[in-house]
């Protein structure tokens, strides 16, 4: 290959990786690939035709600078897409932490407060009757003295006759 | 300068009509060396349109629906010993804006010259 033509070529290649670089894969491949296609669709063409290779040469090298301001507004306007992806991604993620912080206090909330109202558990039961056992029970006050009405019958029938001596 | 949403600059329009002009000569896919040289020849332009403008307006237009891509199967560019291509596709609404053009460039082409009037 005429060096001219190599060094086209490696011209146009090289700008085309300096320009699509730090790229996501799809975005940076598809046009590499693209810029290859045209670069030996036109050297063949071209080739077909007749075209001197120094012609070839002038001719990519031209199609190359006439092109660097929109590959380069190109790659602002990706970067421009990039960073509204990246803004919008950023506001999902920050809602959705939210509106998981803001779930799980509503549910440390709801816990605190049904734990409370449960009644005691039977283990507090167990410990209370052996805290009782250890002392032992005040004396159960003394019966009271039977209590007696006096009716109606106790005035007529008199009282038993005393044992004779 | 920004340009409107939605509106197209002239090689923009240039790339559907010569995409229109490849269909009715039976070719429904183009690449992009293709569309240039058919712009090269519409234009009677030596110089083909430059790598990045080209490729930026195509992909512009595929953005807005005017035209569709695809990479053609990776088993064709092997056995021709070439790399793969990427087809590109006129769409119904890119085929109506190529007409849009054509019809405006014709009603310009027909607008009568204004001539100075003599002092």
């Amino acid at each position: 290959m005429n060096p001219l033509l190599a060094c086209a070529i490696a011209l146009v290649r090289g700008w085309t990786r300096l320009y699509s670089s730090r790229m996501d894969p799809a975005s940076r491949d598809s046009r590499r690939a693209e810029i290859d296609s045209d670069l030996w669709e036109f050297h063949e063409d071209a080739r077909r035709r007749g075209a001197s290779p120094a012609g070839i040469a002038i001719h990519m090298i031209a199609r190359l600078c006439f092109g660097i301001p929109h590959d380069l507004l190109w790659r602002f306007e990706y970067e421009q897409d990039a960073a509204t992806t990246y803004r919008r991604s950023a506001w999902l993620t920050a809602g959705a932490v939210g509106a998981t912080v803001c779930i799980g206090a509503l549910w440390a909330f709801f816990a605190v407060t049904s734990l409370v109202a449960l009644p005691p558990l039977p283990d507090s039961i167990h410990v209370e009757r052996v805290y009782l056992q250890l002392r032992p029970p005040p004396p159960p006050p003394p019966p009271p003295p039977p209590h007696r009405f006096r009716t109606i019958f106790d005035r007529r029938v008199s009282p038993p006759p005393p044992p004779p001596k | 300068m920004r340009r409107k949403a939605g509106s197209l600059v002239p090689l923009e329009l240039a790339i559907c009509s010569a995409a229109a002009t490849l269909r009715q000569r039976g070719e429904e896919e183009f690449h992009g060396y293709e569309i240039a040289k058919t712009l090269g020849d519409a234009s009677d332009s030596r110089l083909l349109t430059a790598y990045g403008t080209l490729y930026r307006a195509l992909g512009r237009l595929e953005k807005m629906g005017l035209v569709t891509s695809r990479w053609e199967d990776p088993h064709v560019p092997a056995r021709e010993n070439r790399p793969g291509r990427r087809l590109y596709t006129l769409t119904a609404l890119g085929e109506t804006a190529a007409n849009e053009a054509g019809r405006a460039e014709t009603a310009v082409q027909k607008r009568p010259r204004r001539r100075l009037a003599p002092a």
